[in-house]
């Protein structure tokens, strides 16, 4: 039988097609059911004392102080703009919003020392308050289900005798 | 799990693996989630090189050198003008399948190759249901062209330059059945890396091969090889969150000669140097890991002496003895100190390493030898400045700037026996090692439990430290032509070793070493007829209960737990990292069948191979998460290829 | 010969296909400073220090028109230890002010504050850290005298 081209290209075709079938799609591409929140930043207002703490990139603007015993109301707010490395004002306040209307997202707080202060809080923000005189950091990532959407910088604190 | 190779239970660093004779620039060799870069579809032919001749390539080497040969830039003339592979292969494990094309061709000395491959894979079935998050998908392309046997009056040149191309994406499972390990995270990890490179080689070989007669060397070959390598990963949360991203380039080069003289006996040799940069970095997660740049420079010699008119009369005897300087230096390009990592600092490590072989034919087809080493590793630079979350090893690792290089002794005895139908291969070693590094959990020395990352109490934090370890074990291979059964062949293998190191508490306590393989064998009844081949194969392994005692005394208790514990929350108890527990035995059969067949000069061939054909449950004692999750269960594979 | 040089010009092509910047660039961290403290190069007296980023002590700061005070800045982290801002090199205090009649000159391990003329202005300083900065403190009142008032009042 004479030698035709379309014979091996016939089979090898089909080698590729088994080889293609089946396999994953993007599997790190978000959950198709809803799309993923895009957030540059956070923003953190004291509800007390009127203080705005924003994170800009892997660094902060603004820390918060507590005394010993004593506690803060913050709220928590996010930011989808990003902005230029050496843009360090505080985000307008129109573009913040809130996990309000993401029931399905949760914003776990981790404080690194704990014998420093306490968090009690939910995905709308929390209260600190304060242990023991020192400093320490909070953590904040914001997670969907059991998947990290975001994670800030972590905030630096005093807390004052 | 991420298929780096495990030789005599060291892996890693210690292990080296190059390809084409070259270090791949990947990080495979700093973590268990790291992935070799290296398609063994594509290899020619896989080298393993033990003794004085691994210096050639690195004093690292105790565990060996693992050479995969692909040959990118082509070495040897081709004589068609265009001729090249196509195959494809699918598996029911996963859906998956391979595809891979080569194209070589030649026209009078220059000579070019083009390969590409594409792999993909779904989640890995095993007896119990699919793994989630262990699918894959990736290609790897590349294509040299090169100069060769160019003929000159000294001899014949070669001058090739090759480019390449790895790209793959694969999970990495943190669950199973609705348990997660400690640490992990839910929706399993991803791991997305990049792997560009091109290389240089050029390479002169004499006319005359002979031995030299003189006392003063000849030159018969000589080599200069360079690489450059840009290496990208990136370890991603299920959604696409980057927990850590580790990037490196890579630049190395090497020259290498070989000679001939007369010292009263035959003597070859090959004398050489080597150099390496490398700068590597990591970022996401507010990791802290610090980037860092490592130079390295060392100058081989390695010579291997005919002895057989001296001492064998006649039989063959050979000494081969070999002897590397390497000096290598770590410059953290961040020194910022934290509370766990202090006094970040440049490194300098120097050392001379050695090693010494003899093999004596007793008579035709005995032959016995031995062989002692003595072998050095730098610590790596993640081993010394490492501080931030590791996701794929569900870790926080922390870095110690104060280790010291690693130093090794080893002795090896070695018999092999070829007479008529039967082959047969025996070796005993041993080996001793100063400060060897690994990676140990750190415990709250108040409350025993494991102590956490300090932003996210996620991870357990590991940091590497170094004790005294040894190792000794035995290896064997048997292979028998059945004689009235032409091309019937039964053949098997079988390791062991044991590895224990000197316990974190000091003293005169030795505990086991961590992820040592239990003992374990292979064997297998194949025939290889002119057109149809098959094989029977059983493969086994022995529990492994010699893994070091957990640190903790309070926190992770368990290696087995029950999904409905897990679900339950306060009180159910926690699971131990896997490197703290036992594996049980297994075994597993595996079956191929193939045939191959010729039109015109085209070879077609066809195999399909049933991989663990009994469906076994079986855990590799590497697996990280192998308390709650199995390997892959049957497989079957078919494999298509046409070659012209 | 032709062939050879072709060839040496695909080699190198080969090369330069992977021979790119880093897939990381270095980015040192950021200084987590919490105060910031200066004192007088001289007499190394404290002059002016923040609390807590949020109000100067030492405010308003007075100055005479021409004058030079030479300070030296140090920024102290959130444990209450100093920043080493001479042997990072990839730290800067900067300053910004609303009105030009003063000028804060950066130099290593100390500054220059200049009253160029009469005014009150307002100051605020910068830890730059390569391209943004790490922290921005709050603004200090600066009152710069006529150099005759000033002359008067010594």
């Amino acid at each position: 039988m004479r030698f035709t081209w379309i014979q091996p290209a016939r089979t090898a075709l089909l080698a590729l097609a088994l080889a293609a079938c089946g396999g994953g799609g993007d599997v790190t591409a978000p959950p198709a059911d809803a799309p993923r929140l895009e957030i540059a930043s956070v923003v953190i207002e004291d509800t007390g004392t009127g203080d705005i703490m924003f994170s800009h990139d892997n660094h902060w603007h603004g820390f918060p102080v507590v005394a010993v015993g004593g506690r803060r109301s913050l709220r928590v707010h996010f930011v989808k703009q990003g902005r230029a490395p050496d843009d360090h004002d505080m985000p307008p306040r129109n573009e913040w919003f809130s996990l309000a209307n993401h029931a399905d997202h949760s914003l776990p707080v981790v404080i690194e020392d704990p014998s420093r202060a306490q968090w009690e809080g939910d995905r709308l923000g929390g209260t600190l308050t304060g242990r023991a005189a020192g400093a320490s950091r909070i953590s904040f990532r914001l997670f969907r289900g059991t998947t990290t959407v975001w994670e800030a910088p972590p905030l630096n604190f005093t807390i004052r005798p | 799990m991420a298929s780096q190779p495990v030789i005599r239970g060291l892996t890693g660093d210690r292990v080296l693996v190059l390809e084409d004779g070259q270090r791949t620039g990947d990080i495979a060799t700093t973590a268990p989630d790291h992935a070799v870069t290296i398609d063994p579809m594509t290899a020619r032919r896989v080298e393993i090189i033990r003794g004085p001749a691994g210096l050639l390539f690195g004093s690292n080497s105790l565990g060996g050198v693992v050479n995969v040969v692909r040959e990118d830039v082509p070495a040897e003339r081709v004589a068609k003008r265009l001729g090249g592979v196509l195959s494809g292969q699918g598996e029911s494990v996963n859906n998956g399948g391979v595809a891979h094309a080569q194209l070589r061709g030649g026209v009078g000395a220059l000579a070019w190759r083009m390969r590409v491959t594409w792999r993909t894979a779904g989640g890995s079935r095993a007896p119990q249901g699919v793994l989630p998050f262990s699918d894959v998908r990736g290609h790897d392309v590349g294509a040299g062209v090169a100069l060769v046997d160019v003929a000159t009056t000294s001899g014949q040149w070669r001058l090739g330059a090759a480019a390449r191309d790895v790209i793959s994406t694969y999970g990495v499972p943190g669950s199973f059945g609705g348990i997660v390990l400690p640490g992990a995270h839910e929706g399993g990890v991803y791991v997305d890396l990049s792997r560009r490179s091109a290389r240089v080689d050029g390479s002169w070989r004499s006319n005359n091969a002979e031995v030299s007669n003189s006392a003063w060397p000849r030159l018969t070959q000589a080599s200069v090889s360079t690489q450059f390598v840009r290496f990208e990963q990136s370890e991603l949360e299920r959604g696409g969150f980057v927990g850590t991203r580790f990037g490196q380039l890579m630049a190395n080069g090497d020259a290498l000669v070989q000679y001939t003289r007369r010292a009263g006996v035959p003597v070859r040799g090959s004398v050489g140097t080597w150099a390496q940069w490398r700068d590597f970095r990591a970022e996401g997660s507010f990791t802290g890991t610090r980037p860092g740049v490592m130079r390295s420079v060392a100058g081989f010699v390695m010579e291997e002496w005919s002895l057989d008119s001296l001492l064998g009369g006649g039989r063959p005897v050979r000494l081969q003895w070999g002897a590397r300087l390497d000096a290598a230096r770590i410059v953290p390009l961040d020194s910022t100190e934290t509370a766990l990592v202090r006094d970040v600092r440049t490194r300098a490590f120097t050392a001379p390493t050695g090693s010494v072989g003899l093999t004596v034919e007793l008579r035709p087809g005995v032959t016995v030898g031995a062989s002692a080493a003595r072998a050095f590793r730098p610590p790596a630079i993640e081993e010394l400045f490492s501080a931030g979350p590791h996701l794929g090893t569900y870790a926080y690792e922390v870095g110690n700037p104060q280790l010291r290089a690693e130093r090794g002794t080893g002795v090896d005895l070695f018999a092999r026996l070829a007479r008529g139908s039967v082959r047969a291969d025996v070796a005993l070693f041993t080996m001793q090692m100063a400060d060897f590094i690994y990676q140990r959990p750190l415990v709250d020395s108040i409350t025993g439990e494991p102590v956490r990352d300090p932003r996210l109490r996620r991870y357990n934090v590991y940091q590497a430290d170094q004790a005294d370890a040894r190792l000794h074990g035995a290896e064997g291979r048997v292979e028998w032509r059945v004689p009235r059964a032409r091309g019937l062949i039964v053949d098997g293998t079988v390791s062991w070793v044991q590895g224990i190191q000197r316990a974190a508490t000091g003293g005169t306590d030795w505990v086991a070493l961590p992820a040592m393989p239990p003992l374990r064998t292979r064997t297998q009844a194949r025939w290889e007829g002119r057109q149809w081949s098959g094989s029977i194969g059983l493969e086994a392994a022995a529990g492994q209960s010699r893994v070091p005692p957990a640190p903790f005394t309070l926190g992770a208790t368990t290696c087995a737990l029950e999904a409905s514990q897990a679900v339950r929350g306060d009180g159910a108890p926690a699971l131990l990292p896997a490197e703290f527990c036992a594996t049980p035995s297994w075994a597993l059969m595996n079956l191929s069948v193939g045939r191959q067949w010729v039109t015109g000069t085209r070879l077609h061939d066809v195999t399909m191979t049933v991989d663990n054909a009994l469906n076994a449950d079986w855990r590799d004692h590497l697996w990280r998460a192998k308390q709650v999750a199995p390997q892959p269960g049957r497989n079957v594979r078919v494999l298509y290829r046409w070659s012209w | 010969m032709p062939r050879r040089s072709s060839f040496l010009a695909l080699a190198g092509a080969a090369l330069l296909l992977v021979a790119c910047e880093h897939p990381i660039a270095v980015v040192t961290p950021h200084a987590e400073i919490a105060d910031l403290v200066f004192s007088d190069s001289a007499s190394r007296v404290v002059v002016m220090r923040t609390t807590d980023n949020r109000a100067w002590s030492g405010a308003p700061f007075v100055m005479c028109a021409d004058d030079v005070r030479t300070l030296v800045p140090q920024a102290i982290d959130f444990r209450g230890q100093s920043v080493d801002l001479v042997s990072r090199r990839d730290l800067e205090i900067r300053g910004e002010s609303t009105q030009p009649n003063v000028v804060w000159e950066p130099l290593r391990g100390r500054g220059r504050l200049l009253a160029l003329a009469p005014g009150t202005t307002r100051v605020r300083f910068l830890v730059w850290h390569l391209t943004h900065a790490d922290l921005v403190s709050p603004w200090l009142e600066v009152t710069v005298l006529p150099a005759a008032n000033c002359a008067a009042s010594r």
